[in-house]
């Protein structure tokens, strides 16, 4: 389980990396991860999961995920539009 | 001027006299905040030993500061409104330890805008500081006021800035603080699919949680809080090397966070 392996909390694009230079150095061309128990995912998580899944050559696959982190990887999955939170330059800074 | 921010200004100021003097005199000071004290400690580490330290003459205040520096007690420090200071390992799997420690100081995050919520904003932010900055140091501390209802957490590095991790890229901003407010809005140093992380935090936590954030790297700084932001131009004396992000959050809280990212 991920879980276990790695947290129920799941952060961290480097954790990702970690996790997966593992999958890849195991000699099975199948892997399946078990999300069960996973409480929360990052977005930076589930994108980085995913590049990382994508460039693999074994065939990687997910049971028991939670909706919440179904969600996010569905909504990495889809381009995300960002929001233009601040009007570049707007406010006149204060010097101090 | 805002409190966050008069805070951090608290800091140069006794940053610039310890300097002259060779001496950090704390002993007026009634109450430290995060964004005085993380940035002092950073400092006084920079500096080894060629600072003399006076604590505060409340024994109160003294006693406060001397138990949240001292990082060994940050995975012992239970049913406090504190948690100490500690520095991020260079090691990213170590940091995870520090992230369950946070969760657990906020009861899993459950009245800091929610579970799911909370642990994304706090993951994101330590993330950015692992994928942008390449920091020597790096460390972290909260702080919760039970009468004011909000709690601070505040991270604090000194690596490149977030300009400097821009420039390296060969994305160049004239001014520190502008640079920022890129970042803000999600503009990435990776590529057009990254940057969403912190984008989406800021959403969630001002719009959502009715937060406030300061940001404060390198020559600039930007308040940013659900009814605006006001942008900074650090002079020399109030300059950061590096960079330190407070968030300041109402509790308790709560708040669907996927309304704010789609």
């Amino acid at each position: 389980m991920i879980s276990e392996r790695v947290s129920k909390d799941l952060a961290l694009r480097g954790i990702v990396d970690v996790l997966f230079d593992y999958i890849e150095s195991l000699k099975e061309s199948e892997v399946v991860i078990d999300f069960s128990e996973v409480t929360s995912i990052t977005r930076s998580f589930a994108h980085q999961y995913s590049l990382r899944k994508k460039s693999s050559k074994k065939n990687i696959s997910e049971v028991n995920m939670p909706v919440n982190i179904r969600k996010m990887f569905d909504i990495v999955e889809n381009k995300y539009k960002k929001t233009k939170l601040i009007e570049i330059g707007s406010v006149k800074p204060i010097v101090v | 001027m805002a409190a966050l921010f008069e805070n951090y200004l608290s800091y140069c100021n006794y940053k610039k006299s310890s300097l002259e003097s060779g001496l950090l005199d704390l002993t007026k000071e009634k109450f430290i905040q995060p964004t005085t004290l993380l940035p002092l400690i950073m400092f006084l580490k920079k500096q080894k030993s060629k600072i003399e330290l006076k604590l505060p003459s409340d024994s109160v205040v003294s006693a406060y500061i001397k138990i949240v520096t001292d990082s060994s007690s940050y995975f012992y420090s239970d049913g406090k409104s504190y948690l100490p200071i500690i520095s991020l390992p260079k090691e990213k799997e170590k940091s995870l330890d520090i992230l369950d420690r946070m969760y657990e100081f906020t009861d899993e995050g459950k009245n800091y805008g929610g579970e799911n919520t909370f642990k994304y904003l706090v993951g994101e932010m330590v993330d950015n500081i692992y994928q942008h900055s390449e920091f020597n140091n790096a460390m972290v501390m909260a702080q919760k006021y039970p009468k004011k209802k909000y709690a601070d957490i505040c991270f604090i590095d000194d690596g490149i800035s977030i300009n400097g991790s821009f420039k390296k890229k060969g994305i160049l901003f004239e001014e520190d603080y502008i640079a920022i407010e890129e970042a803000i809005n999600g503009l990435s140093t990776k590529d057009k699919d990254r940057g969403t992380g912190l984008n989406t935090n800021f959403r969630i936590f001002t719009e959502g949680l009715n937060g406030e954030i300061l940001i404060i790297s390198g020559r600039g700084g930007v308040l940013y809080g659900r009814h605006g932001h006001t942008p900074y131009i650090l002079k020399q004396k109030n300059i950061l090397d590096g960079t330190l992000i407070n968030i300041r959050m109402p509790y308790p809280s709560k708040v669907n966070m996927y309304e704010y990212i789609r």
